[in-house]
Formats: C-alpha cells, structure tokens, sequence
C-alpha cells in the first residue's frame, strides 16, 4: 500500500470526521459514525491523523451531540459520556493504530523480503546470463545431458564448431557430427560412462562446419543430488587437433630419427642426459657382435681396451656433467677381436631451456685415417731425417731470397748458425771470385722465377773451399706465385778432381789413339814428299844421260833441270806446309776458311786416298764466310771424318770408293760441312760419336767421340746419318759468329805432327 | 802410267834419255784406249792409281798381249809387291829409285817382250798351218805326235793303215815338218795332245 502524503492523510482524517459529523446528525448515531471515521483516518491516515481525528470526532461530538448542544460545555453526565465516547475512539484509534503499526510492519517486511527476492532474482537472471555467455564463448565446445544420457543443451561453440542448429544437436542428434569410425567407440564409451557415473574421457572425431574432421577429447564429468544419484551429465570437447598433429609429427620425427640413425652407414648412438646408452644403430650391433643390452654396459664389456678406459669414462663422465661436447679417440674392438681406431664425437641436443635431453655420439672409424697419419708421421720423419742426413747441402729461402731453414749439414760444413745465413749473409761464405756471378745470377731468378742453377766454391768451416753444384727450385702457389725457393748444394769437388783426371787421362787417351792412325797418315806424308823427291831424282839421271849422250842433248838436260828445280820446290812446300801447321799447334783462336782447313787436309791425305784407290769429290762454297775456331783442332776434326770414311770404304769392291766433301752456308749463320762416303755405312747413326765404339778391328773408338769434343767446343753439331744408297753422311755445322771457345778438350794434333814428321825422317828416302 | 804429271814428266825424259820412245799415260783409261805400236814394248805402271788400280791393269793384261810391266810405288808395301810379282811383274820399284834400276828393269822387259812377241809369231804361224788341217787329219794328229805306229792308230779309230799313213803324209806336208821330232815339237808347241784334240 502506497503511503500517502502528510496532507492527504491529514486531510483524511478531516474528512472522514467531516462526513462522520455530516452522516451523524441525520442518522443521530454520532459513536458509530465518529467511530467509523476514526477508524478510518487510523487505518489509512496513520498515528497523526488518528489522532486528530480523535480530537475532532471528540470535539465535534461534545459540541453536537452532549448536552448542551452546539457548546462545548458540558454537563456532568455529558462529560461522562464524552469520556466513555472519547475512551472508545482512543480506543478504537490504538488498536487500529497498533493493527495498521503491526500492518505496516508486516508490510515493511513483506517489501523487504519481495526487495529481497526481487534482487536475488535479478541477480540469478543477470549471472545466469553471464554463465550463458561464458558457457558460450568458452573456446571449448560444450554440452549437457539428462542424466539418461540425451543431450539436452550444446553450447554455442559447439554450435559453431559443427555447424548444425540446437535442435539437431539435442537428444542424440549429435551423432551426426561424430565421425562413423568412431561412432561404436563413442557410444560404447558414453554407455559405459553412464554406468560407471564416474569421470571419463575419450578421444573422437567430430566434423566441422566444414565437413574436415577434427580430434577431441571429451571429457564428461555427472552432476549428483544430495542423495548421490546423477541428476544431470555436463561435457566438453577440447580440440586436440594440433596437439595430436604435432604429437603424430613427434611420433614421425622419431620414428624418422631412429630410421636415419639405423640407416647411417656409420656407428651412432644416442645416450641419455645421464650418460646411459640410450640406442644404437645396426652399424654398432654389426661391428661390435654385442647385443644392445650388453652394450648399455659398455665399459665392462673390453669394447674400449683397458688402458684407454679411464681417459674414456673420464671425459664421458666430464661431457655428461658439464654438457661440453664429448670428443675422443680411442680403439674400439671390432666383433671379430680386433681393435681399429675410433674418433668417437658427441653432442649435446638441448631444449630450450638449454637442459641437456640427449647426447648423439657418432663413431667414426679413422684407423685408415690414423694409419696414414701414422704412415705421414713416419715418412715425415723419414723426409726429416733424409733432409737431415742427405750428403748435401740443403736450403729453403723465402720468395725474396732470405734463407729461413738449412739443414744440419749445412751447420756442420759452414759452422755458421742459421742466423748467418740471412738474405746476404750467405754470400761471404763464397770464395771471391764467385760471388758476383752468383749473386747476379740469385737475383736474376728471384725476380724471373727460372730454375736456378749455378757452381760455386763455398768456404768450409776449416777455411777451405770446395766447389758445389747448386740448383734452386721455385715452389709456387695455385695462382703461380713463388711461395719458397728449395735448394740444394752438392759437392763436386771430387767430382771435379775426378773428372780433371778423367780430362788428362781422355787426352792421353785421345793421343793414343792418334798414334794408331800414325803409320798410315806418316805413310800418306811420305808419299806426298816421295812423289817430288822421285821426280828430282828421276830428273836428275834424266839430265845428266842428256848432257853425257853423245852428242849431249842440252836442250832435253835443261828441261829435265827445270823440273828438277820445279819439284824441287813442291817438296820444299809440302814441307813447309807440314811445319808450318806443327808451328801452329798451340791453341789459338782465330778466324779461319773452313774450305781451305778442307783443303789442308785433304791435301795431306791425298796419299792415303791415292793408295786406297778413292775418288776424292769436293763441292765447296763459293764465299765461305770465315768462322771463328781453333785450325788445328778444325784440322784434326776433318781428319779424323776424312779418315774415317776412307776406312769405311776399305771392303768395298763392288762399286767405286768415293768420298764427297761438301761445304755450305746454311740459312741459320752456320757453316755447314757434309762428308758422305760410300763405304759400309752405320748400323746406328746415334751411338758412334760414344766413347770406345768402334767397328775397326784395331780402332779405339776415340775419334768420334774426340770429333763430337772439338765441334761442341766450337758450339757446332755434330751429326751421322747413313745416307742414301751406301755409305755414311757426317755434317758437321759451325756458327759464325762464335762465343768464346769453351775449354777445348785436347790438343793432341802437335804431339801427332811431332810423331808424324819423325816417322818421316825415319822413312828410307 | 803415273796420276802424277810430275813423275811422268820426269821418267819420260829419263826413258827418252837411253834411246827409248815413251809414251806417258795418267790413268788405266787412258792406256787402254790408246793405239799401241807394234813393238817390243813394256809399261811403267804406278801401283796406285786413281781408278783401276796399277793391280787390276795387270790383271786384265794378264792375257798375255800386253806388254810386261815394271811398277813403281810410292809405299811399297809387301803384300801387294808379292801379288804383283806373282802376276808376272817384271820389277817392284820402290820411289824414289835409282835410273839404273828402272832402266835396267826396262832393258830386260823389253828383252822379254820381244822374246814373247817372237814366240807369239812363230805360234801364230802354226796355228795357220794347223787350221789347213781337216777335221779328219786333226783327230789323227795326237796320235801320230804320240808315237804311235799307222798299224796302232788305225785300230784305235777303226780304219784302215793306209788311209792313215795317206793323213800323216797330208799332215807332215801342211804342217811343214821336216821329220816327225818336228812335228812333235809343233804340237807341243800347240799344246796339243790325245785329249786336247778329242776336245
């Protein structure tokens, strides 16, 4: 009941005694009517208008009804009854009072409790309405069931996940969303959880909106009464998708591991963050012939030889404890019994939290590595040693020339420390007369990159010098740059003692052999005198039976003494031709005619040719230019060619003897000169200027040998061939323009001539 | 014959000098293309010689139409003295020799060669007498110089004594024997004999 305003009620009360006075006086009944009105103001005006209604209903009353009428005075039975009057509206007006107090309270209280309810009831409302929302914007599908089982509230999730309406999904409806392989499994499964009546949880297949299928797990939890008994089952469905991908990918991943590392052809093993032998692949099965579980004891199974174990399980036991790397090198026993070198690695795969979660160990087998290394060491060693002890003097230099390593010899034969040698220091070990030539040469091939090459003498640590061959190698760089010169010095000092006496022993030699040909060329020289002195002689007689024939036939004697003195004169010439080529004899360089040394000679051996019936044939050039040489040597070299195709004609029979001398200018600035007999020809144009091949019977097979000497000497070729038809060709060519002659090797032709001459004294005139 | 111009010079004049006439030749060639006079004759032959040696001439000479020979050599080396003295060589004059020596061996090749050329006519005049012969008188020839009786040689070439003392009369006439010793010399002289006239 609204409570009315003041006035209202005031005025109430006002009224009700106005219309109580107004219904009095007709009706004459003012107790009931004043009674009714109080009654009224009470009840509905309250304590204030209650009582002014008293006070109005008892003053009207006292002033309308009690004697005297229409005065307020009032008589003493009137005053009774005003008070009997006035008691009962009190009356009236206290227990209506306390009846609309109680009233009131009642109704405060009923407001209270409806404010009460009403607030509890919003409240419900708005967190129902929260639940609803959360409920449906949980990222998780959801549901509920009677406890019979049957759906009887999705979520909207859910609703959105599979894409069905509310209504399909109630009931059972849902199974439409399930995928058909694991519908039996689904339901088996919800049967047996409403039997248990206990938690459960399953894995399925649910559709998408979309029709893929996606992996749940549902997991279903019952709503029990006070007395225990399920009243309601509430569900989720929780999207494991992804976590079953990627637990599917991790299955795969080491599935993939354990395949790759069974497939690795080498030795792999996985250990545990402890250090326990985790897997190995077949490879270590194989080559070890244990089992897997004997090998998780790996250390007491003599795998690993008893003196490497300890290093072995220390640097393991260290690797597993502080999570460095584990590399070592350590024999490992093969299945049959033999132990091979292992290079065994191992590291660490973390997480990410950096915690060890387990150690890869692959073991490789080096013992082919170690045995090269083993064979490197030694022939390391061996290079060392033979570069150590070579009988030689052995040196490295930087590309600029500065010699950063010599071997011990060298220490030993100097008596110099290493630091001595330097870039120049070197160079005051040489003897003086080397040096410049030397260093000129170092300089030059340092800059070139050409082999270097040189002789020099090299002062010993007694202060002795000994000549020494030495060569230089550049070794280069991919890109062909010089990186380090090797060198080496020998000593030749023997050597070049050696061959100083192989040089006086080839000379004496080389007029021994001259004397063999000495009879024959001596004959030669004889004739070319005797035919002269045969002459005079023959000329002489002639004269003298002219002038003593009777009558003397004077004109006949004269001319008979005309070539008396004719020949008389060429014998002279041959003489003087003959010394004069003695007086030459001493080496001396000077520029000649090669086609008069030709005719020299062949003059000389006209005898010879006479004797042995050969056609002598001569084509010499026209302008020869001179060349530079040593005439007797030239002599002696045509000689030595002329005689020997003579010889070669010796068995010849068949056909006439006939020696060919030819003489050219060659394109190249060289003299050529072709000497091509008929004789026997040669079986191997390449072996005959050796030294001792011989086909003569007595020859000593020096004069090629000496030929090819002198021509060399000269800085000319020296050739054979065995020409055309028979016979042999020798040609020999010589530069114009000639360089010094190099040491020339013999100069046995004076000692010949001296023999020559003497035999020609010696010859009976 | 010597290659050098200067010793065929000088042995000319010294030939000449003795009354002798030379001529001189430089090779083997040369000689054997030139006409030679119908005389006594000898040749001074160098033992070397461009060519055909002094040796090899002699061989072809060897026939017995040349003229004998006298070499002369600048070396003299035995072998070749002994093969030529063997050939028939006259003399082996090692250079430079003595006149004397040349012109002595000359003297005596010459004899030589007018003995052999003498020899070689009378010869030659046999030979003319014996081709009168006829075939048949031929056969009966070896008998008759062989000393056999008519009687002997008829039997041997079945026929008649007669007809063979007829054949040794023809023969002792062409031939111009006087007596059968004669005739015997000539056939010797012929070198004929049984065999030689079966051949």
């Amino acid at each position: 009941m609204r409570v009315l305003s003041k006035v209202w009620r005031y005025g109430l009360a006002v009224v009700s005694c106005g219309l109580a006075l107004a219904l009095a006086i007709p009706l004459d009944s003012p107790s009931s009517c004043f009674f009714l009105a109080v009654m009224v103001s009470s009840l509905y005006g309250g304590k204030g208008p209650g009582v002014l209604s008293v006070l109005l209903s008892s003053l009207a009353f006292d002033y309308f009804f009690l004697p005297p009428k229409y005065s307020f005075t009032m008589q003493p039975f009137s005053s009774l009854q005003f008070t009997a009057f006035l008691g009962a509206v009190l009356v009236v007006s206290v227990l209506i009072e306390a009846k609309r107090r109680a009233e009131e309270a009642s109704r405060q209280i009923d407001a209270k409790y409806r404010q009460v309810s009403d607030d509890a009831l919003a409240q419900a409302q708005k967190s129902e309405a929260q639940l609803r929302l959360m409920i449906n914007s949980i990222p998780v599908p959801a549901w509920s069931s009677r406890a019979d089982g049957a759906t009887d509230f999705v979520n909207q999730r859910w609703l959105d996940y599979t894409g069905i309406a509310p209504e399909q999904a109630l009931g059972w409806g849902w199974k439409v969303v399930c995928h058909p392989d694991d519908l039996d499994r689904t339901m088996e499964y919800w049967r047996s959880v409403l039997a248990s009546h206990e938690d459960r949880e399953l894995e399925a297949r649910l559709r998408r909106f979309d029709g893929t299928y996606r992996w749940f797990l549902f997991r279903v939890s019952p709503l029990r009464d006070d007395s225990g008994k399920v009243v309601k089952w509430y569900g989720t469905c929780i999207d494991i998708e992804d976590r079953k991908t990627a637990a599917d990918a991790v299955r795969a991943s080491e599935l993939q591991f354990r395949m790759i590392v069974h497939s690795i052809p080498g030795l792999v093993a996985t250990m545990t963050p402890q250090g326990d032998l985790e897997l190995v692949n077949q490879p270590v099965l194989d080559y070890t012939g244990l089992a897997f579980d004997a090998l998780k004891d790996w250390w007491a199974t003599g795998l690993v030889p008893e003196e490497e174990l300890p290093l072995v399980t220390a640097k393991w036991k260290q690797s597993v404890e502080t999570g460095c790397e584990y590399d070592v090198e350590h024999h490992m026993r093969r299945a049959d019994g033999a132990y091979r070198w292992f290079h065994v690695r191992g590291l660490p795969l973390r997480d990410t939290h950096g915690q060890v979660v387990r150690w890869y160990c692959v073991l490789t087998d080096i013992e082919g590595r170690k045995r090269t290394e083993e064979a490197l060491r030694s022939s390391e060693h061996h290079l060392r040693l033979i570069t150590e002890t070579i009988p030689a003097l052995v040196w490295r230099t930087t590309p600029d020339g500065e010699i950063d390593y010599v071997n011990r010899r060298v220490l030993e034969y100097t008596g110099k420390p290493l630091e001595h040698f330097g870039k120049d220091g070197w160079l005051q070990l040489l003897h003086p007369d080397d040096v410049d030539s030397t260093i000129r040469l170092w300089r030059q091939n340092i800059q070139t990159g050409h082999s270097h090459r040189v002789a020099y003498r090299l002062r010993r640590a007694d202060g002795t010098y000994r000549w020494f061959d030495v060569r230089g190698e550049p070794l280069r760089d991919i890109e062909g740059r010089v990186v380090q010169w090797y060198g080496i010095c020998i000593d030749v000092e023997d050597r070049k003692r050696t061959e100083e006496a192989l040089r006086y022993t080839q000379e004496r030699l080389s007029i021994a052999s001259q004397v063999a040909t000495v009879g024959e060329l001596s004959a030669s020289i004889a004739h070319e005198v005797n035919q002269p002195l045969t002459a005079v002689v023959s000329n002489g007689n002639a004269c003298l039976r002219w002038l003593s024939a009777q009558p003397p036939n004077l004109a006949k004697a004269v001319e008979a003494a005309q070539r008396i003195v004719r020949d008389g004169k060429d014998a002279g010439e041959v003489v003087r031709r003959i010394r004069a080529l003695f007086k030459r004899a001493a080496h001396e360089e000077v520029s000649l005619d090669l086609n008069e040394v030709i005719g020299e000679v062949l003059g000389l051996l006209r005898g010879e040719t006479a004797k042995r019936r050969v056609i002598v044939q001569t084509d010499l050039g026209q302008n020869l230019p001179p060349v530079t040489g040593d005439r007797l040597q030239l002599q002696q070299l045509i000689l030595n060619l002329l005689l020997n195709g003579i010889e070669a004609m010796d068995p010849v029979t068949d056909h006439p003897k006939r020696l060919f001398i030819r003489s050219t200018q060659e394109p190249d600035d060289t003299v050529l000169v072709e000497i091509r007999d008929s004789g026997v020809g040669l079986k191997d144009p390449d072996t005959v200027f050796e030294a001792f091949f011989t086909t003569k019977e007595n020859g000593m097979g020096m004069g090629l040998a000496i030929c090819r000497s002198i021509v060399q000497a000269h800085n000319g070729r020296l050739w054979a061939a065995s020409g055309e038809g028979p016979g042999a060709t020798f040609c020999f060519t010589l530069p114009l323009q000639l360089s010094p002659v190099s040491r020339l090797p013999t100069i046995p032709l004076s000692s010949l001539w001296m023999m020559t001459i003497a035999y020609a004294k010696l010859c009976p005139a | 014959m010597d290659d050098d111009y200067r010793i065929r010079e000088a042995l000319s004049s010294l030939i000449a000098s003795v009354g002798l006439r030379v001529t001189a030749y430089g090779s083997a060639a040369e000689f054997l293309e030139a006409e030679k006079p119908d005389a006594p004759a000898c040749l001074v032959l160098d033992l070397q010689l461009p060519g055909a040696s002094g040796l090899e001439l002699q061989r072809e000479l060897a026939d017995g139409s040349g003229p004998p020979i006298i070499f002369i050599t600048g070396h003299g080396d035995i072998p070749s003295s002994v093969r030529a003295m063997k050939a028939g060589a006259i003399e082996f004059l090692p250079k430079p020799f003595g006149d004397q020596e040349l012109l002595q061996a000359i003297d005596a090749a010459l004899a030589l060669d007018r003995k052999g050329r003498q020899q070689r006519a009378e010869l030659a005049e046999l030979q003319k007498h014996y081709a009168l012969l006829t075939p048949r008188e031929r056969e009966v020839l070896p008998f008759v110089v062989s000393g056999l009786a008519n009687k002997q040689t008829a039997a041997e070439l079945g026929t008649s004594e007669i007809t063979i003392g007829v054949h040794r009369g023809q023969i002792m006439r062409k031939m111009g024997a006087r007596s059968l010793a004669e005739l015997v010399r000539m056939a010797d002289k012929l070198a004929l004999s049984r065999g030689a006239g079966q051949s």
